[in-house]
C-alpha cells in the first residue's frame, strides 16, 4: 500500500480499539479449543456440587495436560491422514484456480453467442441444494467405476466451481479493458493475454480462491466419507469425526486433534493474506 | 525473467488509446469457433458429463417415488401436491429459511463490508488482526458449534452473563422457539470472515491511481471510501449477495449439528428439513421435488438482483 | 482474424499437462491398492458399523475373536462416522456390506422395501429355537411384519436413578423406591429445592420426554392387533397431563433455564447433570453405570424401575431402543454375516459371548447370557445392573412402533415433548396435534404411491 494512504493518529488509535475488541470473541473459538484440549475428562466435567454460574476459571485447565496431544494423535494414523489431506488439498486447489480462472475470463473478456444463458447456467448449478443432487451424482460415479477411488474428490475440480467462475468474473471485469486491447494490437492471442495479463492482474482473487479451495478440501468431510472405503484413503477431516464417541466422546482428545488440525491453515492464512495486501499496487502507474 | 506485471505495464504505457477504440467489436460473427468457447469449455464438459445428468436426475425424480432403496416410480405431480397442500413443516420451513434470510443476508454483509474496510487500513499488525478476524471460518463447525451452544446457554452462557452484569435478564436463546433464530443469526454474523476476505480482496484490487488522483482533489477518508471504494468493490458486493442468498437458503449445517431443527420446529430450515426428508425418512422424491422448488425460488430472485445489475453495479472494464 | 486468434494447440497442451501432472500424484499415492488381508483364502465378509473412540476397540476385539475362531470367513470391519449416509447410498449403488450395525428407526423402513434380509431363511432349526429362547423385548424389536430382521446386541433399556443422599436429607427412605406416579410425586415434592424467587436449585423429578414416560401409563402408541397408532387414550392423556403439572407447578422459565445450565457446551455424556446433584431422579439407561464407574467412582446412587400410574398403570415399563445388526438383502455373503452375527450375539454360544456384553455393557439378549459365569461375575461387579437385568423379562418393555415413517415418528415427539412441556398447548391438543402429524404423514404415503 502506498503511504498516500496513511491515517491520522487519532483514525489510527480508534481502528486499532475496535479492532482490538471485535477480535476478542473471533479468538474465543481457538482459545476455548485449545483450553478444553489440554483438561483432563474429570475437568471438563462439571464436578459434584457447583450449579449454574460462568467462572473464567473453568477456561484454565488445572493441571494442563500436555500429554492428550500425543495420545490423540497416536490413536489414529495421523501421518497417513494427512498425507491424503495434503494431496487432495493440493491437487484440487491447483485444478480448481486454474480451471475457474480460464472459464472465468471465457465468460468476463470474451464474447460468444448463447454467453449470458451459459453464466446463468453456471449460477444456477450453485442453487440446487447439494443433499440432492448427492444421490444421482454417487450413481453416476459408481457407474463409472471411481467408487472407492479419489477420481470422485479430484476430477471435478478441473472442470471449474461456479463459485470461483463468478468471483473471477467479479474480478475480470473490473480490470480496464485498456489493457487487453492493447494488447490485442501487439497481435497478442486471447491466451497469451490471459496468462500474461489477466493472471498477474488478479493474483489477490486467485489466492482467495486458492485459500477457499484449499480450506474447503481440508475440511470436506462427506466427500471422502461417501466415496472412499478403505481407512488408507482417509483424511484428517475424516478421522477428526472418529473421536466423536458414538456414547462416551474423548472430548479433550477432540479438541487436542482438532487443534492439530487448525493450525496449520491458520498458518496457511497468515502466510497467504499478505498476497492480498500486495494488491495490484503496480498497475496505477498509466 | 521478465516480471508479469511489468510486461503488462509495458504493454498498457506503449500503446496509444484512440488504437484500442478504433478496434472492431468483438462480438462480430466470425468464422471457427469462438476463442470465449475455448475458455469455458473445462466447464462445458464438467457441466455436460457430471453435472447435467444429476441435476436431470433429481428433476426425474422429483416426479417419483424414491427411497434410495427401491427403484424410483412415476407419480407425476403428487410429491409436489403433498407439499403445497398437506405439509405444514413444509411451509414451516419456508418460514424459518425466510426470516433467516432476510435477517442474516443484510447484515452480514454490511458486517462484512464494514469489517474488510477496517482491515484494510493501513496499520501495524493488521496481518494479525485479518486472521484473527478469519478464524472463525478456519476453525472446524464441529469445535465452533459447541462453543456457541455454550455461548448461548441461558443460565451458563458467555452472552447473557455479559447481559446480567448490565441488568439485563437475557433470553434462553436456542432453547426457545422465539429466540432460537436470533441466535443462529447473530451467530452467522460472527462468522463472516469468508465474505470479509472477498470484500478485502477487492478493494485491495482497486487501483491506487484512482485515491491518488482523490487525495490531490483534497478529499478526505470518508469520501474516498463514500466515492471510490464502495462504486469499485459493487462488483464484489453483488457477487457477496448473489451467494450469501443461495448460502442462506441452503442454511443447514449448524442448525443441523446445534438445534436438529428444534425447539418446536422453530430452526427447521428448509435445507434441514429436506435432508430429514431424504436421508431420514427415505422420501428421495419428495426432497427432489422440494428442492427444484427451492431452485426456482432462488432462481427468480438471482434473475431479479442480475435486473437491478445495471444500475448499482459498475464494471471498470465495459 | 489475427487479433482474436487463440493458440489452441497451446491451450490443449496446457490442459494436458495438467492432467497428466494429477494423474502422477493420484498413481503415485492412492494407496486403495493397499488391502491387507489377514485371510486371504477365506470369504470376505464386509462389516460396516457407527461405533468410534472407546468402542470401535471393543468392535475390533469382537471382530479379531470371530476370525480367530472359525476358518471359513474373514470379518472385515469398517468404522464410520456419521455413516448414515454412506449406508443408504451403497445400498442405492447396490453395494452393500454384508452385515451392518444401526441404530436409527430403519428396521420398519427398509424392511417395508425388502432392503433386509429376514433371518428366518438363514437360521438352522438350533438357531430358531436360541433365539425363541431371548426375551420378549428383543424378539419384538427387529420384528416387521411377521418376519425378523435383525439382532439387538446393543439394547438400551431405561430406570430411574436416584440419590440416596437426597432422600436421607430430606427424610425419605432410600430403601423404598416409588411404585407409582403418585408416590414418586410425593417423594419428588420433597426433593424439590426451590428459591424464594422461584428460580429451582434441586429437581426431584422432572418428566420432559413423552415416550419415555408413556409406557408406564398403557399400551403405548401403536396397537398391534389393528396395527393402528393409538394417540388420542384416555392413557396418554393421563400421562401428558401428569408430565405438564411440573411446568404448571415449577414454571416454564425456572424448569427451562435449570435444565440449561447444565449443558456447558458438551453435548451428550459429561454434562449429566445427575452427578452434580441437580436432580434426584433421573431416567436413563443402562449404559450410565459404566460411565459413573469411570468418571464419578465415588458417587452413590440407586437404580429402580419406572413406577406405574395409579389407573390402569404398568410396572416394569419402558420404551427400549438400541443398536442392531442387520443383512442388506443384496449383502454377497450373507451366510457369513449371520455366522458373525450368531457368533457375537451368543445365539451360537451364550457362554463365550457373555464376555462381548461386558465389554460394551450391553443388555445380554437371553437368559442363557444373562446366566453365563462371565456376565454373572460382570453383575456382582456393577451391582446396580440387576436393576436392568431383572427388568429383560418384563412384557411391559415397548419398542417404537413398527412403522415405515418411525423415523418421522422419533423427530415430531421430540417436537411435540417440546410443546407440551413449554405450556404451548394442553396435553390434549398436543397429543391431537401429535396426531394429526402422523395422520398427514400416512395419508402422505398412501398418495405418494403409484
Amino acid at each position: 500500500m502506498s503511504t498516500v494512504l496513511k491515517q491520522s493518529k487519532s483514525v489510527r488509535f480508534v481502528a486499532h480499539l475496535t479492532l482490538i475488541i471485535l477480535s476478542i470473541p473471533c479468538l474465543l473459538p481457538l482459545l476455548w479449543m485449545i483450553s478444553t484440549s489440554l483438561k483432563s475428562d474429570a475437568q471438563i466435567f462439571p464436578s459434584v456440587g457447583e450449579i449454574g454460574g460462568f467462572r473464567l476459571s473453568d477456561f484454565i485447565p488445572n493441571p494442563i495436560l500436555w500429554s492428550n496431544y500425543p495420545e490423540a494423535m497416536r490413536s489414529v494414523p495421523f501421518g497417513t491422514y494427512l498425507q491424503n489431506t495434503l494431496f487432495l488439498c493440493i491437487s484440487t486447489t491447483i485444478g480448481a484456480v486454474l480451471s475457474s480462472a480460464l472459464v472465468a475470463y471465457g465468460f468476463a473478456r470474451t464474447k460468444f453467442r448463447g454467453q449470458k444463458i451459459l453464466f446463468i447456467l453456471v449460477l444456477s448449478t450453485l442453487m440446487l441444494p447439494p443433499q440432492v443432487t448427492m444421490i444421482p451424482t454417487f450413481l453416476l460415479y459408481k457407474g463409472i467405476g471411481w467408487y472407492g477411488t479419489w477420481l470422485p474428490l479430484v476430477v471435478p475440480s478441473f472442470f471449474g466451481s461456479a463459485f470461483y467462475i463468478f468471483l473471477m468474473c467479479q474480478f475480470f471485469r473490473t480490470i480496464p479493458n485498456e489493457l487487453s486491447e492493447a494488447a490485442r494490437i501487439d497481435g497478442c492471442g486471447e491466451l497469451r493475454i490471459f496468462f500474461q495479463i489477466m493472471l498477474p492482474l488478479s493474483i489477490p482473487v486467485m489466492a482467495t480462491c486458492a485459500l477457499f479451495q484449499f480450506i474447503g478440501a481440508w475440511n470436506d468431510f462427506l466427500g471422502p466419507l461417501i466415496y472412499l472405503n478403505s481407512p488408507s484413503q482417509y483424511t484428517i477431516a475424516y478421522g477428526l469425526q472418529q473421536f466423536m464417541g458414538t456414547m462416551v466422546s474423548q472430548w479433550s482428545y477432540l479438541m487436542a486433534a482438532t487443534t492439530v488440525f487448525t493450525i496449520p491453515i491458520i498458518i496457511l492464512f497468515f502466510l497467504a493474506q499478505k498476497t492480498f495486501i500486495q494488491g495490484i499496487a503496480t498497475t496505477g502507474g498509466k | 525473467m521478465q516480471n508479469p506485471r511489468e510486461t503488462t505495464l509495458a504493454i498498457a504505457s506503449q500503446t496509444p488509446r484512440r488504437v484500442a477504440e478504433s478496434l472492431p467489436p468483438m462480438n462480430k460473427r466470425r468464422k471457427g469457433i469462438s476463442p470465449g468457447w475455448w475458455f469455458i469449455s473445462p466447464w462445458l464438459f464438467g457441466f455436460v458429463f457430471l453435472t447435467a445428468l444429476p441435476f436431470l436426475a433429481s428433476l426425474y425424480l422429483s416426479f417419483c417415488q424414491y427411497d434410495v432403496i427401491s427403484p424410483p416410480r412415476w407419480i407425476g405431480l403428487s410429491n409436489y401436491e403433498n407439499l403445497f397442500l398437506h405439509d405444514p413443516l413444509f411451509w414451516k420451513s419456508i418460514w424459518n429459511t425466510f426470516v433467516y434470510a432476510v435477517f442474516a443476508l443484510p447484515l452480514g454483509t454490511v458486517a462484512g463490508i464494514t469489517l474488510a474496510l477496517l482491515l484494510s487500513l493501513d496499520l501495524r499488525g493488521m496481518s494479525v488482526y485479518r486472521t484473527i478476524f478469519f478464524l472463525p471460518s478456519i476453525v472446524p463447525l464441529v469445535a465452533t458449534s459447541l462453543l456457541w451452544v455454550w455461548i448461548l446457554n441461558p443460565q451458563i452462557g458467555l452472552i447473557n452473563n455479559l447481559l446480567e452484569m448490565v441488568g439485563i435478564s437475557g433470553p434462553p436463546w436456542l432453547v426457545s422457539p422465539v429466540w432460537s433464530k436470533p441466535a443462529l443469526i447473530l451467530m452467522s454474523i460472527w462468522g463472516v470472515g469468508g465474505s470479509m476476505i472477498i470484500y478485502l480482496a477487492g478493494i485491495k484490487d482497486i487501483p491506487t491511481f484512482l485515491h491518488e488522483a482523490a487525495l490531490v482533489d483534497g478529499a478526505n477518508t470518508w469520501q474516498r471510501t463514500w466515492h471510490i471504494t464502495l462504486p469499485m468493490l459493487t462488483p464484489v458486493i453483488f457477487f457477496n449477495l448473489v451467494m450469501g442468498m443461495i448460502g442462506a437458503f441452503q442454511y443447514f449445517t449448524q442448525a443441523f449439528i446445534m438445534t436438529a431443527g428444534g425447539p418446536q420446529e422453530s430452526t427447521n430450515f428448509y435445507c434441514l428439513y429436506l435432508f430429514q426428508r431424504a436421508f431420514l425418512y427415505l422420501n428421495v422424491g419428495y426432497s427432489s421435488a422440494m428442492a427444484w422448488i427451492l431452485f426456482v425460488i432462488v432462481l427468480v430472485v438471482t434473475t431479479a438482483l442480475m435486473k437491478t445489475h445495471t444500475k448499482w453495479v459498475h464494471y471498470e472494464g465495459n | 482474424m489475427k487479433v482474436t486468434k487463440i493458440n489452441i494447440k497451446l491451450f490443449l497442451k496446457c490442459l494436458l499437462g495438467i492432467a497428466l501432472i494429477n494423474g502422477f500424484i493420484i498413481l503415485l499415492i492412492d494407496p486403495a491398492a493397499r488391502v491387507e488381508r489377514k485371510y486371504p483364502d477365506r470369504e470376505k465378509v464386509v462389516f460396516w458399523h457407527m461405533w468410534t473412540g472407546e468402542w470401535k476397540k471393543v468392535i475390533d476385539r469382537i471382530v479379531d475373536e470371530f476370525n480367530e475362531n472359525q476358518n471359513k470367513y474373514e470379518v472385515s470391519s469398517l468404522s464410520l462416522a456419521n455413516g448414515d449416509m454412506k449406508f443408504l447410498l451403497s445400498t442405492a449403488g447396490g453395494d452393500p456390506p454384508d452385515v451392518m450395525a444401526q441404530w436409527n428407526c430403519v428396521i420398519p423402513a427398509w424392511a417395508k422395501r425388502k432392503a433386509l434380509m429376514p433371518l428366518d431363511s438363514l437360521m438352522s432349526d438350533e438357531d430358531k429355537k436360541a433365539f425363541e429362547e431371548t426375551y420378549p423385548v428383543i424378539q419384538k424389536i427387529c420384528h416387521f411384519e411377521g418376519k425378523n430382521y435383525g439382532i439387538c446386541v446393543g439394547l438400551n433399556i431405561y430406570a430411574l436413578f436416584y440419590r440416596p443422599s437426597h432422600f436421607e436429607e430430606v427424610g425419605l427412605d432410600p430403601n423404598k423406591t416409588p411404585k407409582t406416579i403418585s408416590e414418586l410425586n410425593e417423594m419428588s415434592e420433597k426433593l424439590y429445592k426451590v428459591a424464594p424467587d422461584g428460580k429451582i436449585q434441586r429437581v426431584g423429578i422432572y418428566p420432559n420426554h413423552i415416550q419415555q414416560w408413556i409406557p408406564s401409563f398403557g399400551p403405548g402408541m401403536y396397537d398391534y392387533d389393528s396395527k393402528q397408532m393409538t394417540i388420542v387414550t384416555p392413557n396418554n392423556l393421563r400421562c401428558l397431563e401428569w408430565m405438564q403439572s411440573f411446568p404448571k407447578k415449577y414454571g416454564v422459565k425456572n424448569l427451562t433455564f435449570f435444565e440449561s445450565s447444565f449443558q456447558n457446551g458438551y453435548s451428550g455424556t459429561l454434562d449429566w447433570p445427575f452427578i452434580t446433584g441437580g436432580y434426584s431422579f433421573m431416567v436413563d439407561g443402562q449404559w450410565r453405570i459404566e460411565q459413573l464407574a469411570k468418571y464419578a467412582p465415588d458417587l452413590d446412587y440407586r437404580i429402580c424401575p419406572l413406577p406405574a400410574a395409579d389407573e390402569d398403570g404398568r410396572p416394569n415399563a419402558c420404551l427400549c431402543n438400541g443398536n442392531f445388526l442387520l443383512i442388506p438383502s443384496s449383502a454377497k455373503c450373507p451366510e457369513g454375516a449371520w455366522a458373525f452375527m450368531r457368533y457375537w450375539s451368543g445365539i451360537a454360544n451364550p457362554d463365550n459371548a457373555a464376555k462381548y456384553y461386558t465389554w460394551g455393557g450391553w443388555m445380554p439378549i437371553s437368559p442363557a447370557v444373562t446366566n453365563a459365569a462371565v456376565f454373572q461375575e460382570y453383575l456382582t461387579k456393577y451391582p446396580q445392573w440387576k436393576t436392568f437385568v431383572d427388568l429383560l423379562p418384563s412384557e411391559n418393555l415397548q419398542v417404537w412402533p413398527p412403522v415405515v415413517y418411525q423415523n418421522f415418528l422419533l423427530d415430531r415427539i421430540a417436537t411435540f415433548s417440546s410443546v407440551l412441556t413449554s405450556m404451548s398447548k394442553s396435553p390434549k391438543e398436543t397429543l391431537e396435534g401429535l396426531r394429526d402429524m402422523v395422520t398427514q404423514e400416512e395419508e402422505r404415503i398412501k398418495r405418494g404411491q403409484p
